[in-house]
């Protein structure tokens, strides 16, 4: 694949795209070239990986604690510990998976420090198409009234949704990043939607 | 006997509902992906959930925050000291 080609590859993946298998499969083998060399204190590989990640570590953080501040620590503090440890990495699972651990791990410590929990108003994902018929919901209002009834999820429950769905991540790899039981993850999915269909109902077809 | 079948089948439906958003993102292999795939095309409820959590894959939540990779990344050097 050239460097174009990847560079393609990459932005579907930040604008949350799966790419297919192969193409999936070179970008994983990019990652574990660029932690190799990180391992080994190559700035240029760490300014690599950490631009490649940032969009995709932003999403997810973003869906978890909703501030601007705390993702960028957050991001920054994962960063850290992939350059500190990129040597540890032992390629049992896939890079993303190490590092979206990783980040998991730090966005719980973060949150458990917020003495603060965000509100989330039900009421608004159904306010938002009040009065409008259903084919004239624009895909923006749709996006929000997605945003909000997963935010209206517990954490847990909206991460393994997050992660699935926007993330293309298989349950084996959410139970590596989340540190739980495959079957955990299994029984957080299907809670999920059962509420997501709830809070939904109307607003997709 | 009737009783013994309708019980595989739910057990069946089960287990397809349970991996359904992994068939959605193309992410089963073998034998759990044969088995979606054949009760897919017996069952009308798992179709129609199909089709609801491909519109909501389909459908990624706005991003809402604002961050610039440039600065973000700038605050991050001064910490990368090699140990």
């Amino acid at each position: 694949m050239s460097r174009d080609e990847e560079t393609e590859q990459r932005k579907r993946m930040d604008a949350g795209s799966q790419p297919a298998g192969g193409v999936l499969r070179n970008i994983e083998l990019h990652d574990e070239q660029l932690i190799r060399r990180i391992a080994s204190h190559d700035l240029q590989a760490f300014d690599a990986l950490y631009r490649s990640f940032f969009p995709r570590l932003k999403r997810f953080l973003d869906r978890m604690t909703h501030s601007v501040t705390m993702i960028e620590e957050i991001i920054n503090d994962t960063m850290l510990v992939v350059w500190q440890k990129a040597g540890t990495y032992n390629g049992t699972c896939k890079v993303s998976t190490w590092i979206f651990s990783i980040a998991y791990r730090k966005a719980l410590q973060a949150l458990r420090d917020v003495d603060d929990p965000v509100e989330i108003d039900f009421e608004q994902v159904s306010a938002e198409t009040d009065g409008q018929p259903e084919h004239e919901i624009t895909q923006r209002q749709q996006q929000r009234n997605i945003g909000r009834a997963l935010d209206a999820l517990p954490l847990e429950q909206r991460t393994v949704v997050n992660l699935t769905y926007y993330h293309g991540m298989g349950y084996q790899e959410i139970a590596e990043t989340m540190d739980c039981p495959v079957n955990t993850v299994k029984t957080r999915m299907f809670h999920a939607r059962k509420r997501l269909k709830t809070l939904l109902s109307g607003l997709m077809g | 006997m009737n009783g013994r079948i309708l019980a595989m089948d739910k057990t069946i439906h089960e287990q397809v509902q349970t991996l359904l958003p992994w068939f959605v993102i193309d992410k089963l292999t073998g034998e759990e992906l044969e088995l979606v795939n054949r009760h897919l095309h017996v069952c009308e409820e798992c179709q129609s959930d199909f089709t609801w959590q491909c519109k909501l894959q389909a459908t990624p939540p706005n991003d809402e925050t604002e961050l610039n990779v440039d600065s973000a990344y700038a605050k991050l050097l001064p910490r990368l000291i090699p140990t």
